[in-house]
């Protein structure tokens, strides 16, 4: 159970982390959706056309990066605001992964390639799961023992001393957006070649849960791992009881976005209290 | 990350989108060569094929009369310095409770019972946004995102409502039941859904125009937006100011969402806003958040969306064409503002 709970949680994970890079870097980052979804459309394309699940990882991987490139284009280079930018690019990856599969599948459904291997596992954890414990572990290292993280940090909080020290915070930000593109990347693949199967609007609010998991977490690495295994727990509690609770599936949607705006909500509070406080 | 967002924003004054228009254009050109087996008919159908029979002509010409008044409404909310990314569930809001007044009410007459219809609607818009507009004022939550965030949530309850509980059990669509024939705003250019709401936009975009330019509280609206603390230190009441611009813009929303209700669909369907809400916001940043440029701007955007429905219709073309164009438009929109503004400043 706790390895199932842990397998569902891994996407969540993983796009969490990448939204917390940019996240603590001053950036917010709502393409993690289309990102999560345009490299899980790439990962079942390249393992399907090559046959190999670690090419399908690391197209989903390049996927994810690609689409974090035109979000640098949109917000950095052309000066645009980051959250319709980020807006712009939930709407066109659905659209383009649907003219994609029609142009080389003829249908705008579901992708099942036949000859996709199951993922490589090690004592019951598949392969994207020992990679987002492990990224969590590193990015633990790198946010607090090392320069660099003590740079991403502080673009976030005070842009003006990386200035000070002929550090450029917009270079930094795109270098995370970048990265966040990278972990939804496999994200995504974690999601679709653990099925072996892609299906339109497969990311299904993941990326906005991770953003919620990020605040619910206090935007610290151990926490938003965590409230990333408690959503899914919860994911995996409500599925077991929708039988004798009765909650309609349709309605279980609205959750994510409320819970977000909730747990922003709190922050708000939080930090108003504390900023009368002083 | 407060101000990273909203910076930007405030301080747009674009003399003109033009450049990010005919990217726009660009684009679905390059996307209609790529995807297309027979690129020139599709073209055709894309550019002038709206032209071709009343009901496309109508069909665009409603269109812009709804995102003529979404648009107002995210001009005004820009004008205050909110931004107002909810649209899409303010408008849904506001068709449902349209729908559930009928429901309520069956046996209202024709012309006040669709007065009472549209007045919901305008209600339920309003009263969505007016909770972004308490959140900001009292915590300062992001109205950016927590207009979006509530849109979305209370889209998927709504498409519960219309999937579940109010399904029209005797249709094979994902629809509630259809209006009454006398809630139902006829038609002007018979078979479109073309009506008399056109001369909504003709009354309310001269009415909001010299409202923000020719009046005091229009007045203090735009400084609200142009300078937050320039406005509290003026003594200005800046709660007012971020709840109600916010409340009407919702309430525009709501309005176009039971337009869409009584003049168009005559039922509640699943995803009926079609994109209204984001929309409006496109509009309304061609339209350089200024309101004589919503018409033109509505005229744009209406003429794209309506050429790339004809297109997906008549040619060999995926479905996705609008939003493809969408997209697109939305990466370049804000981004082309800046680039001017930042130009002037040198």
């Amino acid at each position: 159970m706790i390895l199932v709970i842990l397998a569902s949680a891994t996407p969540l994970i993983l796009a969490a982390l990448g939204g917390l890079l940019t996240e603590r870097a001053g950036v917010l980052n709502i393409a993690l959706e289309g990102m999560i979804l345009g490299s899980a459309f790439a990962a079942v394309l390249i393992a399907g056309l090559s046959g190999s699940i670690f090419l399908g990882t690391l197209g989903a991987l390049f996927a994810g990066m690609l689409i974090s490139m035109l979000f640098n284009l949109g917000t950095f280079t052309l000066k645009g605001n980051p959250f319709i930018t980020g807006l712009g690019i939930n709407v066109l990856v659905p659209a383009l992964t649907v003219s994609i599969s029609q142009r080389i599948y003829g249908n705008q459904g579901i992708i099942r390639p036949e000859n996709i291997s199951s993922v490589f596992k090690i004592a019951g954890m598949d392969m994207f799961t020992i990679t987002a414990l492990a990224a969590a572990v590193i990015m633990l290292i790198v946010f607090f023992r090392t320069r660099q993280g003590l740079i991403i940090r502080s673009c976030g909080e005070q842009e003006d001393l990386l200035i000070s020290r002929g550090i450029n915070p917009v270079k930094v930000k795109k270098q995370m957006v970048l990265l966040s593109g990278a972990f939804s990347g496999l994200a995504g693949g974690a999601l679709s070649l653990n099925l072996g199967v892609y299906v339109p609007g497969m990311s299904a609010g993941k990326g906005w849960i991770a953003l919620v998991a990020i605040y619910l977490g206090y935007r610290r690495i151990p926490g938003v791992v965590l409230a990333c295994i408690l959503f899914s727990m919860a994911e995996w509690g409500a599925n077991r009881a929708q039988g004798f609770l009765g909650i309609p599936p349709t309605l279980i949607l609205s959750f994510p976005y409320f819970l977000t705006l909730a747990a922003l909500w709190l922050f708000s509070i939080r930090k108003s209290r504390s900023n009368t406080g002083l | 990350m407060k101000i990273d967002l909203t910076r930007g924003m405030k301080k747009i004054r674009i003399p003109g989108t033009l450049p990010v228009l005919l990217l726009c254009l660009a684009a679905a050109a390059v996307v209609i060569l790529f995807f297309s087996n027979t690129p020139m008919e599709t073209l055709y159908y894309f550019f002038p094929g709206v032209l071709s029979n009343s009901l496309y002509l109508g069909e665009m010409l409603n269109t812009i009369v709804l995102l003529s008044i979404t648009g107002l409404g995210i001009v005004l909310a820009f004008n205050a310095g909110s931004f107002n990314l909810g649209g899409e569930g303010q408008v849904y809001t506001g068709a449902i409770c349209a729908v559930l007044t009928a429901r309520l009410l069956p046996e209202m007459p024709g012309i006040p019972g669709i007065s009472v219809l549209l007045l919901s609607g305008i209600a339920g818009g309003a009263a969505l946004a007016f909770i972004s507009g308490v959140l900001k004022a009292l915590w300062d939550v992001d109205d950016l995102i927590s207009t979006f965030l509530l849109s979305a949530g209370v889209g998927k309850l709504i498409d519960y409502l219309i999937t579940g509980p109010l399904r029209d059990s005797s249709s094979y669509l994902m629809t509630t039941a259809p209006l009454p024939e006398k809630f139902r705003l006829p038609s002007l250019l018979i078979p479109s859904p073309f009506n008399i709401s056109f001369l909504l936009p003709l009354l309310l975009l001269p009415l909001f125009h010299y409202f923000l330019n020719h009046t005091r509280q229009g007045y203090e609206l735009q400084i609200t937006g142009r300078s937050s603390s320039f406005a509290r230190h003026s003594g200005l009441n800046m709660r007012i100011y971020q709840t109600l611009p916010l409340t009407a813009s919702g309430a525009l929303h709501g309005l176009a969402g039971a337009l869409v209700l009584t003049g168009t669909y005559f039922a509640g369907i699943q995803g009926l806003t079609s994109g209204l809400g984001w929309n409006g916001i496109a509009v309304a940043m061609i339209a350089g958040r200024k309101v004589p440029g919503l018409l033109p701007a509505a005229l744009f955007f209406a003429w794209i969306s309506q050429g790339s429905k004809i297109a997906v219709l008549h040619s060999d073309i995926s479905l996705e064409l609008g939003a493809i164009i969408q997209g697109v438009l939305f990466l370049l929109i804000s981004s082309s503002v800046l680039r001017i503004k930042s130009r002037r400043r040198r």
